[in-house]
């Protein structure tokens, strides 16, 4: 291992990290939203 | 610097300024009201705002000062490029889905609004707002890093350059605020990235260097003693240990919050395209900061001796490619500069004009007029911004780099408790959030300033040393430490008002 593979692999492994953060928990995007309720509008 | 390449960036920057004139004009269309000219409300799609957002957080520190520290300490310093994309990114998805929803439901226009409205608290919003006048250093340290780059590339004496820098951030910011500021930022953004990965494509073909990476790699080594297989450098103040650089990484995680980043969140289409918006920009913003490299190439293809670190992209550019091709890169280098800075100042100038005027002042007034008036405090505090960041640039402050980090570190040291681990907890309170508030900023000062200074983190008298990262990193863990604590033992606010941050109501089951 040195600092280029260390920083590919950290690097890809933020990546999946953050697509696991989206697509798999409600962290980022709540399932209401993805049901389209109104979130997000001025009130 | 060579007379042909001189010659095509005066023609570059001519284009390029006229195209950013044009976008402000364009933003100036959009303007309607003070909130399109503070935030741009609910305008842009993930891929402009994603591309925005990436080239506000990659500054002349991504395009000259990281490939300056590779070209002069070798491969440890890769921690940097390597950690705070990962810390800033982490940090945004954990604070983003707040700021949106609960931004738009409340009509908040920065960051201190946020945070003042999350826990009903003018304390909190006044805090934030007088600790972000210190953006202005930060607003200073692009202005001295654009002007040096104009002296430099273009021979333009200094402070003319500083003017010129002032002078056309001016116009198109006046116009068109925060839409100029994203229209013009996605431009910037394009630019940065195509020049990331030709300079990681640089590296890995080993480009203008016989034998590759591999031979890179020995010039680095020899140049600096930290070749690739190294990871730290025994008693440097940032990269000398594994803690300092995992205090680095923390020190990043509130990052994202800063008032000019985080008020982008709020100028997403809406809250459903949060997922294209965030994963573009973690992609894009790991892709930026390989403009490192750029210092290894550069070491070996220029070798020792360049007097200032942080000029081996410009210098590398003219030495490796035609004149024309050098100063399209040099050119939009100074985009990545303008980038930051144009969005530092409408966030200054929305300090002005919504934390203190509109929602301090002006409380009791009409609306229509408020909003006229705010619209108009914020043309003139971008004037203002502007040139206290001229007057603070005419003879840069020889701790400049210092101030810029006693802003950007309190920030973040008061940030951490009160909107990151207060965006995810429901059950936060107002007074942790002011403790944790107050007690992040102070142990920043703590660790950093050099009254007391137990560490050793605080600034030296020679360049590069001191260490705001390890001080940033523990303000956030204090900060975040002091909210987990005061919580649990202060009064629970309101659940009627805790449903209408959120938006939606839990059982209580779920809220603990």
């Amino acid at each position: 291992m040195n600092m280029i593979a260390l920083w590919f692999t950290l690097m890809i492994l933020a990546w999946v990290l953050a697509a696991y953060v989206l697509w798999g928990t409600d962290i980022v995007v709540s399932r209401e939203e993805e049901t389209g309720s109104d979130e997000g509008r001025g009130g | 610097m060579n007379d042909p390449v001189v010659f095509w960036s005066w023609i570059f920057l001519i284009a390029f300024v006229g195209l950013f004139i044009a976008m402000g004009y364009m933003g100036m269309r959009r303007t309607k009201t003070a909130d399109d000219f503070a935030v741009a409300r609910s305008s842009y799609g993930p891929w402009v705002l994603g591309l925005a957002f990436v080239a506000t957080v990659a500054s002349g520190s991504t395009f000259l000062g990281m490939p300056g520290l590779a070209y002069d300490l070798g491969f440890p310093s890769l921690w940097y490029p390597i950690l705070y994309p990962i810390g800033i990114y982490l940090g945004m998805l954990m604070s983003a889905k707040l700021i949106k929803t609960m931004g738009d439901r409340f009509g908040n226009r920065s960051i201190p609004e946020f945070v003042g409205a999350r826990y009903d608290s003018d304390f909190l919003r006044l805090g934030m707002t007088l600790v972000s006048f210190l953006l202005l250093f930060y607003i200073t340290a692009q202005l001295v890093a654009a002007a040096t780059l104009f002296q430099v590339m273009m021979g333009m004496p200094y402070i003319p350059a500083l003017f010129f820098t002032a002078g056309v951030l001016l116009v198109y910011i006046v116009m068109g605020g925060s839409h100029a500021d994203i229209l013009t930022d996605a431009v910037q953004g394009l630019l940065m990235l195509s020049i990331a990965v030709a300079i990681a494509v640089m590296f890995f073909t080993g480009f203008g260097v016989e034998g590759g990476p591999t031979t890179i790699n020995q010039r680095v080594d020899e140049m600096t003693g930290a070749g690739w297989d190294t990871f730290f450098i025994p008693g440097h103040p940032t990269f000398g240990a594994a803690w300092l650089v995992i205090l680095l990484l923390i020190a990043h995680l509130p990052f994202g919050i800063l008032p000019h980043l985080g008020n982008k969140f709020m100028a997403l289409s809406n809250a459903r395209q949060m997922r294209q918006f965030a994963m573009f920009a973690i992609i894009a913003g790991g892709i930026l900061p390989m403009m490192a490299l750029g210092g290894f190439v550069g070491a070996a293809v220029i070798g020792p001796g360049l007097d200032r670190p942080d000029q081996v992209i410009p210098v590398l550019f003219t030495e490796v490619f035609p004149p024309i091709v050098a100063a399209f890169l040099a050119v939009a280098i100074i985009s990545a500069v303008l980038s930051t800075s144009d969005g530092l100042v409408v966030s200054v100038s929305q300090l002005l004009a919504n934390d203190l005027y509109r929602k301090q002042f002006a409380r009791n007034q009409p609306e229509e007029v408020v909003d006229r008036r705010a619209l108009l405090i914020g043309r003139i505090g971008v004037v203002l911004a502007l040139v206290a960041g001229i007057a603070l640039a005419w003879n840069p402050p020889e701790y400049l780099a210092v101030l810029l980090w006693v802003g950007v570190g309190g920030i973040v040291s008061g940030l951490a408790g009160p909107v990151l681990i207060g965006s995810l907890w429901r059950r936060a309170t107002k007074t942790a959030a002011i403790i944790s508030f107050v007690a992040g900023v102070a142990a920043y000062g703590f660790f950093y300033l050099p009254l007391i200074d137990p560490l050793g983190f605080a600034p030296g008298p020679e360049a590069g040393e001191g260490n705001p990262f390890a001080a940033g990193g523990m303000g956030v863990i204090v900060g975040s430490i002091v909210m987990l604590v005061a919580t649990p033992l202060t009064r629970p606010m309101p659940e009627e008002f805790v449903d209408r941050v959120f938006g939606e109501r839990r059982s209580p089951a779920r809220e603990a």
